[in-house]
């Protein structure tokens, strides 16, 4: 059986001199994505955010106001409008994403106490610009509104201007965003979806690995041949998965805290699991676009159903139960825990272990699939061989 | 007479579409199943019942209404009573708990003689969704409990309660979120995973068709005509299952639907013809159909995460911005057919998408024309000269 293990896995590397299209899948696309990835998300944050203001009442106040969104990174005023019609029609086209609009009379209701209203205007169909640009302006207004607060507190009750903002605050809201302090976007997907790609790309070219007129007459020659596939992706995958890895950390920036023998292993054990299941699936499904199609709705939005992005807690129970299932579940954010928090390896030696169980039975599972399988040799279907072996014949 | 030819070769491009099996149920299931399946992922529309961890060393009556606020708020679910900060860090660390509330020893005086004590949020950063959503709602409870001790504390000092009420609430600030007003996930990306997934059907359905069909078509000697109606027939059947996918989108899972059907079928139909270009083109490159589908679905990801759905064009680096949307006609497409759908863009606001779209079709697919003459109606095509009518009944 290692001697088919070795021939399989020998004649596995050959063919990657010969097959180009293998390279391209396995290693350029995976790769250039995550570059792709990396320079998409480099900005970090939503910045300059296309706004218009509608400042009805052009007082000190309200200019100041608005110098505080001009001021701030995450704005950026390109319009100021004296008609809230034109401000309906820029949301409308698509040209602004947020809307102040100041009232007439703001400043003189401040100083009457009237509780006069600031209202923004946000587009929330782009959500990561619209909660970003939320999250901005309510610091920003309430920022404000303390100082309105200490000036109405020195003026009214002559306090000291000291004593004046501790009462305004009262109660002061610390807050810390941990491992992700800037909360940067490219910290928070690219580490899935760089990796994502790598195991899209095993999964594609595992659906169709198993060949009929590779396959050996003695059981145990067979079994080799399966094992040494899975060990031929398993391999070549992880070894993609794990310099997509170090670009991350080291060309993009990514602040990586564990340590890179922990997350060498991971990758390995993600590209080993996801070989292996498609390798069973290529087995069982003999039709080759059937078994691509399959692999592609299991593995490829891995990254949606397992809460690497939307949580788990929020999805119905049968996705969760789903999800817990699928190799990307058991690698996505325990790889970005890694980057992010640090987390060494054996504080997920539960998910090693189901990796273990999860290789182990479905490469057995392939195993078996290929002793139903029919030998092909070359000259029984020679005009399909000759088609770059589509043979799709059970 | 070449029109009703062209009309036969289509109607029978048609029927040989919807027999053969793969492409069938690749066109017509692939969008609507994928939807159903996708849209179950967002169907609770928030992220709610976040476990949340909680250290209060105060343990007063203030800090105890706070700690109150917090277990009964929708968006959180107290999991653990933490003992020390260590104790705190450590489960958040865990990834037990997504955040930590902590109230400071002698909180409550502190607050009682001015001394501007803070309650402290420690917010899981890893997972910007549960992130911000976390931290959107502990801000709001801190700021309401903060704003009544503030009017406490301005009336300990001498001021009548109606004008510290006033003070307290000297300004305010409405927000209103236009188009999604509750900006829920479903509504935020299902319409863009539909775009998507048309483009994967397309992309698939025509470029196997054409593999398939190569020998036919090239023994026609109307490679054109016989291409554009492959492009027609699995435009038609997708363009059908996506706009079936659109209804259940609007229906079952409730995304606003704003826009002018007849507008968002328009762009609908060049975005069809402009991956069919693509398709034609590679297909013609690869020349195998199981390798052309490999490499199809590998384009999925990359193509949707670079197509300035999720992350706007305006905040790339301008060079991969100008990239990606001169190479996928997915970065002219995505965005609008969403927008046009929830927030009743007109044609006007998408005029540079339609307009960049036919450009893209009219350059590329004479391109694609050409390398399929090129690469299978040459002498070495197996699938051209060798089986000229077989690969379109079977597989």
């Amino acid at each position: 059986m290692l001697k088919s293990v070795a021939a399989t896995l020998a004649g596995e590397f050959k063919a990657l001199k010969t097959n180009k299209l293998r390279v391209v899948i396995l290693f350029l696309i995976p790769v250039l994505s995550n570059i792709m990835f990396g320079l998409e998300f480099s900005g970090d944050q939503i910045r300059n955010i296309p706004m218009a203001v509608l400042d009805q009442d052009n007082s000190q106040l309200s200019r100041t106001i608005v110098e505080y969104f001009r001021e701030n990174e995450v704005f950026d005023i390109k319009y100021m409008l004296d008609d809230s019609e034109k401000m309906k029609e820029l949301f409308n086209e698509s040209k602004i994403n947020v809307g102040m609009i100041i009232p007439k009379g703001f400043s003189e209701d401040v100083k009457k106490l009237d509780s006069p209203s600031i209202l923004m205007l946000y587009d929330g169909s782009q959500m990561s610009v619209a909660s970003s640009a939320k999250t901005r302006a309510s610091e920003i207004l309430l920022t404000v509104k303390a100082g309105i607060v200490i000036k109405q507190l020195e003026g009214r009750l002559n306090m000291p201007a000291e004593l004046a903002q501790k009462t305004a605050q009262a109660v002061r809201f610390e807050n810390r965003t941990l491992y992700n302090p800037s909360r940067s976007f490219k910290n928070f997907l690219v580490t899935g979806l760089g990796t994502a790609i790598v195991q899209n790309a095993i999964a594609m070219l595992c659906a169709v690995a198993v060949k009929n007129n590779e396959l050996e007459v003695k059981k145990r020659k067979r079994a080799g041949y399966i094992i040494g596939k899975i060990m031929f992706y398993g391999l070549s995958g992880g070894l993609v998965l794990f310099i997509n890895v170090l670009l991350q950390a080291f060309a993009f920036k990514i602040p990586f805290r564990g340590n890179l023998s922990g997350a060498a292993l991971l990758c390995f054990l993600l590209a080993f699991a996801v070989s292996s299941f498609s390798i069973m699936v290529s087995s069982l499904i003999r039709y080759e676009l059937f078994s691509i199609t399959v692999n592609a709705v299991v593995i490829v939005p891995s990254t949606l159903y397992v809460g690497y992005t939307w949580p788990l807690i929020s999805m119905p129970g049968i996705y969760q139960k789903i999800a817990m299932m699928l190799p990307f579940y058991h690698f996505a954010d325990n790889m970005r825990n890694m980057f992010l928090k640090g987390i060494n390896i054996s504080s997920i030696y539960r998910d090693i272990v189901w990796y273990i169980f999860f290789i182990v039975g479905a490469a057995f599972i392939a195993v078996l699939a290929s002793f139903r399988l029919k030998a092909e040799k070359y000259g029984d279907v020679p005009e399909l061989k000759k088609e770059g072996g589509e043979a799709a014949i059970s | 007479m070449e029109k009703l030819q062209f009309l036969k070769g289509l109607i029978k491009d048609l029927g040989s579409a919807l027999a053969d099996r793969d492409v069938v149920i690749l066109l017509l299931l692939g969008p609507i199943v994928l939807t159903l399946i996708f849209g179950g992922v967002y169907i609770n529309a928030y992220v709610d019942n976040i476990p949340i961890a909680i250290l209060d060393e105060d343990n007063s009556s203030l800090s105890r209404m706070i700690v109150r606020q917090f277990e009964q708020n929708d968006r959180f679910k107290a999991v653990y009573y933490a003992q020390s900060r260590e104790d705190l860090n450590a489960v958040i660390e865990s990834g037990k708990a997504y955040m930590g509330l902590f109230i400071p020893e002698n909180f409550s005086r502190d607050v009682s003689s001015l001394k501007s004590s803070p309650v402290l949020v420690l917010v899981d950063g890893t997972n910007i969704v549960v992130g911000n959503n976390s931290f959107a709602a502990a801000s709001s409870i801190i700021q309401t409990i903060s704003a009544g001790v503030q009017i406490e504390v301005m009336q300990a000092k001498g001021l009548m309660p109606q004008t510290a009420n006033s003070i307290g609430t000297v300004l305010k600030f409405t927000d209103r979120t236009l188009y999604d007003p509750g900006m829920k996930y479903m509504n935020y990306l299902l319409l863009g995973f539909i775009a998507v997934f048309l483009q994967q059907v397309v992309l698939a359905g025509v470029g196997i068709s054409v593999i398939k069909a190569s020998g036919s078509i090239v023994e026609s000697g109307k490679i054109p005509a016989r291409i554009i109606s492959k492009i027609l027939a699995c435009s038609i059947v997708a363009l059908s299952s996506t706009f079936i996918a659109v209804y259940i989108a609007t229906t079952v899972f409730g995304v606003p639907f704003r826009g002018s059907l007849p507008l968002l079928l328009l762009l609908s139909c060049l975005f069809a013809f402009a991956v069919s270009s693509a398709a034609v083109i590679i297909s013609s490159i690869v020349k195998d159909k199981v390798k052309y589908a490999q490499l199809s679905y590998m384009l999925s990801l990359p193509t949707f995460v670079s197509c300035g759905y999720i992350w706007p064009f305006s905040q790339m680096p301008k060079g991969l911005a100008l990239v990606v949307k001169t190479l996928w006609p997915l970065a002219n497409f995505a965005r609008s057919f969403d927008e046009i759908a929830i927030k009743g863009l007109g044609f006007s606001a998408v005029k540079h998408n339609i307009t960049a779209l036919a450009i893209y079709t009219a350059v590329l697919m004479p391109v694609g024309m050409c390398l399929y003459k090129l690469r299978f109606g040459g002498k070495e095509s197996h699938q051209g000269k060798k089986k000229p009518v077989a690969p379109e009944i079977s597989m």
